[in-house]
């Protein structure tokens, strides 16, 4: 099967290591056969090595080394943000982010949650086995 | 308060006398004196004991004790344990049991309750180092915790501690288990009286069960 993401100018890719883990950036040059220039409205035009990105389906139409202004425009247009969050990707990195703002409090209600949910099926597939037999 | 001097090499100021009583105004201390400076007249020496002379000195130097200058202040509490925080005790017989947070006593030591009746941890008093301080808090009615003082624990303690002989350890086996005294249990069933009706159902489900660590969990990085 062929690859379906490409590095080249305007491909948007998500931080996967550091402190920066979980930033989406665009990428607006390549350097050499490791590192690319990335961008983003609100952070600093910067160079990260390929192997701290993941490239995402996404893709922006913008020129090489574009300015800011026309980035921010084009990440508008084609509404990229908001399609991330919404990819299952996106959700995957969200639900990671709320368990671990969940404090001891949650998860004690999700636990009892989780336990009540549990008897509740178990009961229904007892009443549905004893009628099977 | 003046404003520090300024020094053009080490030792030696920058501005001479008459500027230096400026910068410090002292001129507003001798007003406020009455046109003088403000004199303390030391302390007259305890007069000298009557009495014979001793016919020895020691031989030796007696050592002196040397001067205590520490003095014990209660621990600060962290920003995060207020009144009604719920804290997770993690050392003692009462480990990993969720607790309720009434008031650091003049000691430092914490005061805390289950309350008893959620989960069996009477008023009691906990070192802050062996806590967890959770983000949940209760809403504290108010509580009138006079009696919970360090002396009323060190009492309970301090009947606790007396020394078994070796017969007494023998005779011990049969001896009947000791009765709280009654006035220890009534403070404590009014605590929890009074604690009990400012807690949701879920909060009371919270302090009744234990805290641990399960498979797969990162306490360092934990939010409690």
């Amino acid at each position: 099967m062929p690859f379906k993401r490409y590095v080249e100018i305007g491909r948007v890719a998500l931080i996967n290591y550091g402190p920066e883990f979980g930033k989406l950036v665009v990428i607006t040059d390549v350097i050499d056969q490791n590192r690319a220039l990335v961008d983003f409205p609100d952070q600093e035009r910067r160079v990260v090595n390929f192997k701290r990105l993941a490239l995402t389906d996404f893709k922006v139409e913008i020129k090489r080394h574009a300015p800011k202004k026309d980035l921010k425009k084009a990440l508008a247009e084609a509404d990229v943000v908001a399609k991330f969050q919404a990819s299952s990707w996106g959700q995957k990195l969200a639900k990671q982010a709320a368990k671990a703002a969940t404090t001891d409090f949650d998860r004690y209600k999700a636990a009892v949650a989780k336990a009540k949910k549990a008897r509740a099926v178990r009961k229904v597939f007892n009443s549905l086995k004893k009628v099977a037999k | 308060m003046a404003k520090p001097a300024k020094f053009i090499a080490r030792g030696i100021t920058a501005e001479g006398r008459a500027k230096t009583y400026k910068r410090k105004a002292l001129w507003a201390i001798k007003k406020k004196n009455g046109g003088k400076f403000p004199t303390h007249p030391k302390k007259a020496a305890p007069a000298p004991v009557e009495g014979k002379a001793p016919r020895f000195y020691p031989a030796d130097d007696v050592p002196k004790p040397l001067a205590h200058k520490a003095v014990n202040k209660p621990a600060s509490l962290r920003a995060s344990i207020t009144p009604g925080t719920v804290l997770v005790l993690l050392a003692g017989r009462f480990k990993g049991k969720r607790v309720v947070f009434l008031s650091q006593l003049p000691s430092g030591l914490l005061l805390v309750t289950g309350p008893f009746k959620l989960n069996g941890v009477p008023a009691r008093r906990v070192n802050a180092a062996y806590v967890i301080a959770t983000s949940t808090k209760v809403a504290l009615p108010q509580l009138d915790l006079s009696k919970f003082t360090d002396s009323y624990f060190a009492a309970a303690e301090s009947k606790k501690k007396a020394k078994k002989g070796e017969k007494e350890f023998f005779s011990a086996a049969d001896a009947k288990k000791k009765d709280l005294a009654q006035e220890y249990i009534a403070n404590q069933k009014a605590l929890d009286a009074a604690l009990l009706p400012a807690l949701s159902a879920d909060l009371k489900g919270y302090l009744s069960t234990r805290f641990s660590l399960k498979d797969g969990d990162r306490p360092h990085l934990m939010k409690f």
